[in-house]
């Protein structure tokens, strides 16, 4: 039996897909430039250059930028721990590290509000010691480090399991210590995991909203990222604005898009046989 | 199957013996090198190793053989500093190790899988040892291009394990193992990631070479014709304990445990070995006891045999052509035996009526095997060693 | 403990500890603070915010619009593994690489983009609003958005499995004299189910928990439109973390309720797979 279908089966299934992801994908993105556009190009550049535009673009990557630092070294220690080594506790661990990709941003964004916020016992002592976590950058970059928490280790750990640890096993009969073991012999296998977590990290980081307007306090100017700077401008019926700054974000997605299958296909082809 | 092998190798196996036992008797005084006592180690339930206990001397090359599950490469492991030992010392060369970590104990390991670094070439990882150790360049370079000549590996230096046949990943392994001139050399399963016909080349090759240089050696294998074609000593692991050890002749020819009876050669168990003659002094009718082909010999009914008193006659069932012989299946008192005929000789067909005579065989008493003897063979032929 | 139990490669102390405090700081103590502040509410209390009849309200809009959306994107997300695994054409990779856009899209740019195409006078609701159909701020809106996030579920979980079903089976099934539809049905279809249900769970579990993209199509009127999470963001603007933690806590029960489901039906499909019984 030849495993084609037939043709007009082909046809229209193609078909089906094409149309459901133009309409439910590009459309939106197009939409987007083109609502931002439409006004003229001076608009445009007024409104991502306003005051208030530049600071949210200028939080949003400070905050990406520390949540995926945060999550590199989070996600490089725990695939290394939970892969090379065996102790109690291991599948509890890993139960742990994926149970934020359940819970809801805005539970998220709840959690962080009772462990920091007024009524916590944490509270006075912050307060003491003039921490301001909550309604502040400081909850929006633990708040974004929850939601992107596994995604960086989630890549890497199949990709470490699959390939054992004889071969760190043997480069520790050498003699070789920690790092050298890291740096030489196990990171090559994870290069392209490694890398593609990274950009679906920072795609998750720079575009949460949820859990990031719970811990916001929404001060203007003062603590949006772009998505919420995006918020109140749309609330304030600034389609224009709101257009304008989101298209800066849909730039970006599509070179995230770009990243990831370039790096896939690396992955795929690179030593592996 | 493997007996016309095994009896070939046998000799080849005890002549490398002999050598090798002058060449130690005359460097080490008769103190082992490694010393194994009273280990135990345990996995949750399962006791990988149950007070095990054995010596290597200098200089030899030891086969750990067991089924799969019997505890070898845990020991290994042990051996190595892979595993720590729940009870029991370890001693390299009279030092106790138990507190030396592996990368300390001047080991060199050959991992099953070869554990090769998949993105180094062959020349860094022979080097890698030597750069840990912060070797000069100039050494290190010399020094693994003269290993990569050792394993014959000349002009390959550039190449990525996975460029790589399976043996040539196996001699990258185990040149890796020697380059930091580790006095004691570990191979698990050095040869089951390797297609047949490939293997057998290798073993001659390993063992050459592992004589060459010089360096005591142990290795870890299921197959018992690796174990005797290759090793000096072999040492017989089941169920986490230590069975057996000896050469490989000495195991061969008097394995005198029930389980390596049974685990040694290619056994036929039967039971109420009483009832065949010439072996009526047994007289416990629920004994068993095991047989190998080469303690039977069959002729047809209209050939000359010497000892017909004490032979019996059975039914050919089935015949298996294994390229110099016949494995023929002869049924006699309803016990199926395996019998080889050569191919040299007249044609025994399935339902022909042969003679079959037991020369010998081992009577499983408990834990023990003894041999013995048809009562045909005289006093003098009783000294016939297989 | 001996320092030696764990084996010959280096460095389990620091690993281990590095990520044990960043897992305490960013989810242990967070869920523990939810369980502690959980602990003071009384049952009573708990019971009466859960029940409010505008509560209840939007647990229904988010349970109904989360499972039609999960639906339409287990058959559309079939449709779409089975076009990207099985045919060549011009044009599928590019297709191919773009499932993921809203795993990279901001929540927020999909939802004003979707809000403002669909609303009655933006070009795709007119289209819709000349045959009496509102998308934006009805139900049929927020499954749309959730739709969208949903895409990338059901397609990559069911992906590599069908690369995985071998010509064979399907070549068998022929001989044995199953027609096209019957092969697939029998044959093709058990296969790729534990992947199928897998995606559905994860895809209906996010929309569930969904925000960024919903609110601005929802119109989040009361009783009608308004879904689960947006109770929780209005509490939270009141700062009546009571009430806030009571809708929380049942949301986080319906999530896990449903991943159970499918831990139930992922054990089974594998214990067939692995032959333990």
């Amino acid at each position: 039996m030849n495993r084609e279908d037939p043709k007009i089966v082909k046809a229209v299934l193609i078909g089906i897909t094409t149309v459901f992801l133009t309409v439910m994908l590009v459309l939106p993105l197009i939409y987007v430039i083109y609502t931002a556009l439409r006004p003229g190009l001076e608009t445009f550049i007024a409104a991502v250059t306003d005051k208030y535009a530049l600071h949210s673009i200028y939080l949003t990557l400070i905050v990406t930028l520390m949540a995926v630092a945060v999550n590199i070294v989070f996600g490089l220690y725990t695939a290394w721990a939970l892969t090379k080594f065996s102790f109690r506790g291991k599948k509890f661990l890993s139960t742990l590290i994926d149970l934020p990709l359940t819970v809801s941003p805005i539970i998220a964004g709840l959690i962080f509000v009772l462990t920091f916020g007024r009524q916590s016992f944490l509270y006075p002592y912050l307060n003491e010691w003039g921490i301001k976590i909550i309604f502040a950058v400081p909850g929006i970059v633990l708040a974004t480090v929850f939601v992107t928490f596994p995604f960086i280790s989630r890549e890497i750990i199949p990709v470490l399991n699959a390939q054992g640890k004889d071969e760190e096993e043997a480069a520790a009969l050498m003699g070789a210590g920690a790092f050298q073991i890291f740096r030489q012999i196990t990171f090559p296998h994870i290069k392209w995991a490694f890398m593609y977590g990274v950009v679906l990290c920072s795609a998750r980081a720079m575009g949460e909203f949820g859990a990031v307007s719970v811990l916001s306090g929404h001060l203007r100017g003062k603590t949006n990222t772009m998505p919420l700077y995006i918020e109140i401008l749309y609330q304030g019926y600034d389609f224009t604005g709101a257009f304008a700054v989101s298209s800066i974000l849909v730039v970006m997605a599509i070179l995230i898009l770009i990243a990831r299958n370039l790096l896939e296909h690396r992955s795929k082809n690179k030593f592996l046989k | 199957m493997t007996d016309i092998k095994n009896s070939k190798l046998t000799d080849s196996a005890a002549a490398g013996t002999e050598i090798e036992q002058k060449l130690q008797a005359s460097d080490s005084a008769g103190q082992p090198y490694v010393e194994l006592r009273h280990i135990n180690k345990s996995f949750g339930d399962f006791k990988a190793s149950d007070d095990v206990s054995f010596t290597v001397e200098k200089g030899s090359l030891v086969g750990l053989l067991g089924p799969s599950g019997s505890g070898k490469t845990t020991i290994l492991r042990i051996l190595a500093g892979l595993e720590t030992a729940d009870s029991g010392e370890i001693y390299i060369n009279g030092k106790l190790v138990n507190n030396i970590p592996a990368n300390k104990r001047g080991i060199g390991f050959v991992f099953q899988s070869y554990a090769l670094f998949r993105y180094m070439t062959v020349f860094d990882n022979i080097a890698f040892g030597l750069r840990t150790k912060k070797a000069p360049k100039d050494e290190i370079k010399e020094k693994v291009n003269s290993l990569i000549d050792l394993v014959g590996l000349t002009g390959l230096n550039k190449r990525y394990p996975n460029q790589l046949s399976g043996g040539q990943r196996q001699r990258v392994a185990f040149a890796r193992a020697l380059a930091t001139e580790p006095s004691l050399l570990l191979l698990d399963e050095p040869f089951a990631a390797i297609d047949a016909k490939v293997r057998q080349e290798l073993r001659s090759w390993l063992k050459d070479l592992i004589q060459r240089v010089g360096i005591t050696s142990i290795f870890v294998t299921h197959d018992q014709s690796e174990a005797i074609e290759v090793a000096d000593q072999i040492i017989i692991t089941n169920h986490g304990h230590v069975e057996r050890s000896g050469s490989p002749i000495e195991i061969y020819s008097n394995p005198e445990s029930s389980f390596v009876t049974k685990f040694i050669g290619q056994p036929t168990i039967i039971d109420n070995p009483g009832i065949f003659n010439g072996f009526s002094k047994i007289r416990e009718s629920r004994s068993t006891a095991v047989l190998r082909p080469e303690f039977i010999s069959v002729t047809k009914l209209n050939e000359p045999f010497r000892y017909n008193i004490t032979s019996e006659t059975g039914i050919v069932e089935k015949s298996f052509f294994r390229g110099g012989d016949f494995e023929l299946k002869v049924r006699v008192h309803d016990q199926l035996l395996t019998v080889n005929r050569p191919i040299t000789q007249e044609r025994i067909v399935p339902g022909e009526e042969v003679r079959i005579f037991i020369r010998s065989l081992y009577l499983l008493d408990g834990d023990k095997a003894v041999t013995v003897l048809n009562d045909s063979l005289t006093a003098a032929e009783s000294t016939y060693v297989i | 403990m001996s320092k030696n139990t764990k084996g010959v490669i280096p460095g389990f102390g620091i690993s281990f500890g590095i990520s044990v405090s960043i897992l305490s700081l960013i989810v242990i103590i967070p869920l523990c603070s939810l369980i502690v502040f959980s602990s003071q509410l009384s049952i009573s209390d708990f019971w009466e915010i859960v029940t409010r009849p505008r509560v209840i309200a939007s647990y229904k809009v988010s349970l109904v619009t989360s499972f039609t959306a999960s639906v339409i994107n287990a058959v559309m997300g079939l449709i779409m593994a089975w076009v990207l695994v099985r045919y060549k054409f011009p044009g599928k990779r590019i297709l191919d690489g773009m499932i993921e856009l809203p795993f990279a899209l901001p929540t927020a740019v999909a939802g004003i983009s979707l809000a403002h195409l669909t609303v009655s006078e933006g070009p795709v609701g007119a289209l819709f609003a000349k045959f009496g159909i509102d998308i934006a701020y009805t139900n049929i809106g927020i499954t749309v958005a959730m739709v969208f996030i949903g895409i990338p579920f059901v397609v990559r979980s069911i992906q590599p499995v069908l690369e995985q079903v071998e010509n064979e089976y399907e070549e068998a099934a022929f001989i044995m004299g199953a027609g096209r539809f019957e092969t697939f049905y029998r044959v093709v279809l058990p296969e790729i189910r534990p992947a199928l249900i897998a995606g559905f769970t994860m895809a209906f579990a996010r929309c569930l928990g969904e925000y960024g993209s919903v609110v601005f199509i929802a119109g989040n009127k009361p009783y009608e439109t308004e879904i689960a999470p947006l109770m929780i963001m209005g509490e939270l603007q009141e700062f009546d973390y009571p009430a806030a933690t009571s809708v929380a806590l049942t949301m986080l029960v319906m999530a896990f309720v449903i991943l159970f489901i499918n831990a139930v039906f992922q054990s089974r499909a594998s214990a067939i797979i692995s032959g333990i019984r």
